[in-house]
């Protein structure tokens, strides 16, 4: 079966595909925590656009892929949005004689952050192998079991999705897709026990088959990261762009400018 | 003259659930040997096999090149003894190829040029040198299972021990199989039902019914042998049928 894996552009080759994954994770969770810490009312300024641009357009990857990913996880999102002016009735005055909720004000700022932040996490993933990611993270401090498991669930998920594919084409062979409700609800109920006890048993097997080469309770990987002088370019570039966007009118103010 | 490889005596193993799997297996295989293990489904072929790769710990015997396979002293046993899984999602879980050849090395302790020097024999042995950076599940089926055979090869085992190798394999897949394992310097024990690749690239052939090796010989007179082969819920090989 065919699958659109999250990382399918990862394995191309860009200056940003060339970065160490430890600099790309740590400017991408500066730039959401810059975003995450605007005020409630502050409309992210045209500025921010910058970084997540310019991640996608010189790691090539597609606009129309990150809009179709914005778009799939959209909808939790706009529950949250769609609250937010029945909640907020604070007044906000747009001009002298336009004043609106508080509520709307917020809402644009949330949608606003969110297509922001999703386009630099998507640039992250898109630019950086799976697997690369992951050993990023656990070099950062994430515990190994926890990167273990992600790695474990990325190489499996799709095993898992194809079989459950499989089971429930099984079924529809079978009830040619009209049986009642209630008896499908049932074989529902069997087909996630099926799929329970497969990965189970997958788990097992593929522990053996890690035991049998002399598996002791690490994974190393071959290729090491390397941290090189364009990461710190990226960090220290990154790191100016963003106190200059978030604190730019404290520090004007200061200076005196 | 001929050097024992293996040496296996009285070797008992049931299940948690009561199976009693291996009823007193006996089996030797000399140094370079091919050996074919055959046997209807449930006979206790993948269990030999996970006790001769101690994975399994049963009562009685295993010697591999003189040692006596012990728990204590199994780091030495995976460098020695390799067994390639019936189905290569199970052997094949780290992110590209090359970080699966390089597991078994990296977990022997070898250095890194070891490994890589490792990494590319099995990779060329097995004509996977031009993969080794992609993905797992990006690989052909018939391209797992010479993968699959790669990373036991990366660890130099002196016994490779494979379980249903041809399974779920097109006949041009299948026909490289045999093809590259038939280049293989190594000894072999091969647990199959595809009586053509037994018959093709195994001298001897040992059959296992009920836990227990019921028949050891030259694969000819095994597989030819149309009382035996019945009895045992296993068909003749055509190719000796008279």
């Amino acid at each position: 079966m065919h699958h659109h894996y999250i990382d399918r552009f990862a394995y191309q080759d860009s200056p940003i595909h060339r970065l160490d994954p430890r600099a790309k994770i740590l400017t991408v969770l500066a730039y959401s925590m810059v975003l995450i810490s605007l005020h409630r009312y502050q409309i992210p300024s045209p500025g921010y656009l910058i970084f997540p641009f310019v991640l996608l357009v010189l790691g090539n990857i597609s606009l129309l892929f990150v809009a179709k990913h914005i778009l799939i996880v959209s909808p939790f999102i706009v529950c949250l949005v769609a609250f937010s002016p029945i909640f907020d009735k604070t007044p906000c005055p747009i001009t002298e004689s336009i004043v609106i909720g508080g509520g709307w004000v917020t809402a644009i700022s949330i949608m606003i952050r969110f297509v922001l932040g999703m386009g630099a996490l998507v640039a992250l993933a898109s630019t950086t192998r799976f697997p690369e990611l992951l050993k990023g993270f656990e070099k950062l401090g994430v515990p190994r079991l926890l990167v273990t498991q992600l790695r474990f669930l990325y190489r499996y998920l799709f095993l898992l999705v194809d079989q459950a594919m499989h089971l429930r084409q099984a079924r529809r062979a079978r009830d040619a897709g009209r049986g009642p409700l209630s008896s499908r609800w049932h074989s529902s109920a069997g087909l996630v026990g099926v799929l329970f006890l497969r990965t189970l048993e997958q788990a097992e097997h593929t522990h053996l088959a890690m035991m049998a080469r002399g598996y002791d309770g690490t994974i190393q990987l071959l290729k090491q990261l390397r941290w090189q002088r364009r990461d710190w370019i990226l960090l220290v570039v990154t790191a100016g762009y963003l106190v200059v966007l978030r604190w730019g009118n404290y520090l004007g103010d200061f200076f005196g400018v | 003259m001929s050097e024992l490889l293996l040496e296996v005596e009285g070797l008992y193993y049931k299940y948690d659930d009561g199976t009693q799997a291996l009823c007193g297996v006996d089996l030797k295989i000399d140094r370079g040997e091919t050996i074919a293990l055959v046997g209807p489904n449930g006979s206790g072929k993948s269990t030999l096999l996970m006790c001769l790769s101690g994975l399994y710990f049963g009562q009685g015997t295993v010697r591999i090149d003189g040692m006596e396979m012990t728990k204590s002293g199994m780091k030495e046993i995976r460098g020695r003894v390799g067994l390639v899984f019936q189905s290569p999602d199970d052997q094949l879980f780290m992110p590209t190829l090359a970080d699966d050849l390089a597991f078994g090395p990296i977990n022997l302790g070898y250095d890194r040029a070891k490994v890589q020097e490792r990494i590319d024999d099995a990779a060329s042995q097995m004509q996977l040198s031009d993969m080794l950076d992609r993905a797992p599940y990006h690989l052909s089926m018939g391209q797992k299972r010479n993968a699959s055979i790669a990373t036991v090869l990366a660890m130099q085992p002196s016994l490779l021990m494979m379980d249903e190798p041809s399974s779920n394999l097109d006949p041009r897949s299948r026909r490289r199989l045999i093809e590259v394992l038939e280049s293989l310097d190594t000894t072999m024990l091969i647990a199959s039902h595809d009586l053509a690749l037994i018959g093709r690239l195994c001298k001897r052939t040992a059959l296992i019914d009920e836990g227990q090796i019921v028949a050891d010989g030259p694969t000819a007179d095994i597989l030819g042998n149309r009382t035996l082969m019945e009895e045992h819920g296993l068909e003749v090989w055509p190719e000796t049928a008279g």
